[in-house]
């Protein structure tokens, strides 16, 4: 049974009160003018009402309502004998009339317009509060005040002059083109080869003596003997030095000659930033073209290309039974990845990784292919320089690099109150949806510009997004954490993944791609710290079987007069696992699995978690015939 | 003489249901009335009376209704409602006990009254 509302049943009460109000309201209401302009009454009087009913500022059914009465009262008083005259004045003072039809009607309102006014004042209220919202947050822009440019390139331009290896190579690298861009070209030095995927991710191998591409080959070596030259000549220092700028008006014509070749200075702005599929505005693409994410490094990808040339020369020089130069070049190769990774940008470690691993894999293979070439005085230096070779720039990774990068991001996406803090901007979801791009790691599709609800909806992040202060502590907070597990040796924390960290306590897509960086480097740099000890070992036992015409059986036998220390198995702690035949030697480590599978060959990749680690042989059919 | 304003907030209501005890009016009408049946002493401006016409028709007390008069024009109308009726009745006995109070302080000393009251 329906609840009476008032005295009258629900439907009635629907019917007669609230639907006829709100069509008045809502439909009609605008009448009340023309109800008085229509009352035939005089011109005074009419005036007189619609002062009194426009200034009771009520909903327009109710001055419909207050009109009616007044001239049905105008009217049957004239009817009743009186003058328009004498009812205007006895009519008193039509502003207090005004207050009291108001009073009365708003003291009277019905429940249902209470509510429903109510209602639409909420509503009405929400939507000015939300474009006022809006304008708030469209009117911020980022204002990037601190050049961190400037500051990553002093960092590596800083280093002491003699110690710098880029103005020594400045000259060579222009002559020839090396950088991007340029016109150099070394594919005579490689061969197809459908077994192999080398670092252009193209099937192909370096070149052998006993492949038909050979001679054009040697001929290439010829032609750029002053380059290896150059780098035989310099390796050894320990710096390469060469400046970092986003604005490239800031390089040296020298500078920018060898690292740019063929383009003009103001080559850095393109449209669309480095080619992504993004629908962005021109000031967002402003402002991530002149960001520190932009900086380019053209040269240190030419720094492999020239370790795996150094390679092909060996190849060469034990051919001539040059031991000279092919001890040279294995130091020049170990003293180029030195170069590369001697700064403190992330990405340039894990190239000179790579690098130090094409040494590691020619001396190896040199002395598989070729046990004899070396003297055993060279063998014994080439030991000793392996055993020494300086990699404290890979053992304490830090991330001022990254940390300033993603800090200049910041300043890109949020606005600047001048207090080290700011809000997230428009502008800034745009340089956001560009940096997903940039760090795209994940296999979901990405959008290609801000999607229109989270436009319209932008604002409602200045109440659930961080802050720019809160991001940059979280920056902070992330880069140390992942520094301290980065610092750390592969069996204090096998099981920590630092994309999964960064993706879970970093602000975004940015820290979880560094992350993911700093999770290899931390393999690769443990593995290729572990690649030296066990190649000094390797070196050891070639030593040893020189001398005793027969492989060392246990470690114990090198320990002392072959080897000093021996290496330690970078997944474990403990000692590597030897394995000795009367053919040859195997080094292994048990690998991320714990489990001694022998030294079978199965790993895939340096970060294989199943199966062994192979350090000694690196490649099973290593030939350098 | 005419009620003051707070006064008129009191009794004004109570005389314009007794008004319509005797059945339904337009507006001006019970102006009229009122003030030819209390001799000048409810004399109620426009702007007092709808007012208190609206507040009475919200409480239920009256029913307003547009509909043709006499004079083949429209008008409102305005009658007494059951719940006004009982209101009314109400009202009565409150004014009679207040003014048999007043009689009983000698406020209304010398005034002719049909309530049936003795004098003090």
């Amino acid at each position: 049974m329906s609840r009476p509302i008032g005295n009258q049943p629900p439907k009635a009460w629907i019917d007669g009160e609230l639907i006829q109000k709100l069509k008045r309201q809502f439909f009609s209401a605008g009448n009340w003018k023309k109800r008085i302009d229509k009352s035939n009454l005089p011109e005074p009087v009419i005036e007189l009402i619609l002062g009194v009913v426009r200034r009771s500022r009520l909903m327009r059914f109710e001055k419909y309502e207050i009109a009616t009465d007044l001239i049905y009262h105008f009217q049957d008083g004239h009817e009743r004998g009186r003058s328009y005259d004498d009812l205007i004045e006895s009519f008193g003072d039509s502003a207090v009339a005004s207050q009291l039809f108001r009073s009365s009607k708003l003291r009277n309102r019905p429940m249902s317009i209470k509510a429903t006014k109510g209602i639409l004042g909420i509503f009405g209220g929400s939507v000015v509060g939300f474009i006022a919202l809006h304008f708030f947050y469209s009117a911020a822009v980022p204002t990037p005040k601190f050049d961190y440019s400037n500051q990553l390139n002093d960092t590596v331009t800083s280093v002491p002059e003699d110690e710098k290896a880029w103005p020594k190579y400045r000259e060579i690298w222009i002559k020839y083109g090396l950088s991007e861009g340029g016109q150099y070209s070394d594919q005579e030095l490689y061969v197809p080869d459908e077994k192999e995927l080398d670092f252009t991710s193209n099937p192909r191998r370096l070149v052998k003596p006993s492949d038909p591409q050979w001679p054009a080959a040697v001929a290439k070596l010829d032609s750029i003997e002053e380059v290896l030259e150059m780098f035989r000549q310099h390796a050894h220092l320990p710096h390469l030095g060469t400046p970092l700028h986003i604005d490239l008006s800031r390089y040296s014509d020298e500078d920018f000659a060898a690292l740019m070749p063929g383009k003009t200075r103001d080559h850095q702005e393109y449209d669309t930033p480095w080619g992504l599929e993004v629908d962005v505005s021109d000031d967002a693409t402003r402002l991530i073209n002149q960001s520190c994410v932009g900086i380019l490094l053209p040269h240190i990808q030419k720094f492999r290309m020239f370790a795996r040339t150094f390679v092909v020369d060996t190849r060469l020089a034990i051919l001539q039974g040059d031991q000279e130069r092919a001890l040279s070049n294995i130091k020049t190769i170990f003293g180029l990845s030195r170069q590369v990774g001697n700064n403190p940008i992330l990405v340039q470690k894990l190239v000179a990784i790579a690098i130090q691993s094409e040494g590691v894999q020619l001396v190896q293979s040199t002395l598989d292919a070729h046990p004899n070439f070396f003297s055993n005085e060279r063998l014994e230096s080439l030991q000793t320089f392996v055993a020494n070779t300086d990699i404290s720039y890979m053992t304490s990774p830090d991330l001022s690099f990254e940390i300033s990068v993603a800090k200049d991001m910041i300043q890109r996406i949020y606005s600047d109150d001048g207090n080290g803090d700011g809000r997230m901007t428009p502008v800034g979801a745009e340089v956001l949806i560009m940096c997903q791009h940039l760090t795209f790691t994940s296999g979901e599709e990405l959008p290609q510009s801000v999607p229109p609800i989270d436009r319209i909806l932008g604002p409602m992040q200045l109440f659930s997004a961080p802050t720019r202060r809160e991001v940059e502590a979280e920056l902070v907070d992330l880069a140390t954490a992942l520094e301290t597990e980065a610092k750390k040796r592969l069996w204090e924390n096998q099981d920590f993944d630092f994309s999964e960290h960064a993706r879970s306590k970093g602000p975004g897509e940015l820290f979880e791609s560094l992350g993911t960086i700093l999770g290899t480097l931390q393999i690769c740099r443990e593995r290729m710290i572990a690649q030296r000890g066990t190649t000094t070992l390797g070196i050891a036992a070639h030593r040893f079987r020189r001398h005793h015409k027969r492989w060392p059986t246990a470690l114990n036998e090198l320990e002392g007069t072959w080897l000093k220390a021996l290496p330690y198995d970078p997944a474990t702690g403990d000692t590597i696992k030897f394995l000795s035949s009367g053919s040859g030697i195997r080094i292994y480590s048990v690998g991320f699995n714990n489990t001694d599978e022998g030294g079978i060959r199965n790993q895939v990749g340096w970060i294989d978690r199943e199966n062994d680690w192979i350090f000694w042989p690196l490649n099973e059919e290593a030939d350098l015939e | 003489m005419k009620l003051e304003r707070e006064m008129m907030r009191g009794a004004g209501p109570t005389a314009v249901l007794q008004l319509l005890s005797g059945g339904e009016m337009y507006g001006y009408q019970i102006v009229e009335s009122l003030t030819k049946k209390s001799k000048g002493v409810f004399e109620l401006g426009q702007s007092t009376l709808y007012p208190m016409l609206y507040n009475l028709e919200s409480k239920g007390l009256v029913k307003s209704e547009e509909k043709v008069g006499s004079n083949k024009r429209k008008r409102r109308y305005y009658r007494l409602t059951a719940k006004g009726q009982k209101k009314l009745e109400s009202d009565r006995e409150q004014w009679t006990a207040i003014i048999k109070g007043m009689k009983a302080l000698g406020l209304t000393r010398g005034v002719q009254s049909d309530l049936g009251l003795t004098g003090a």
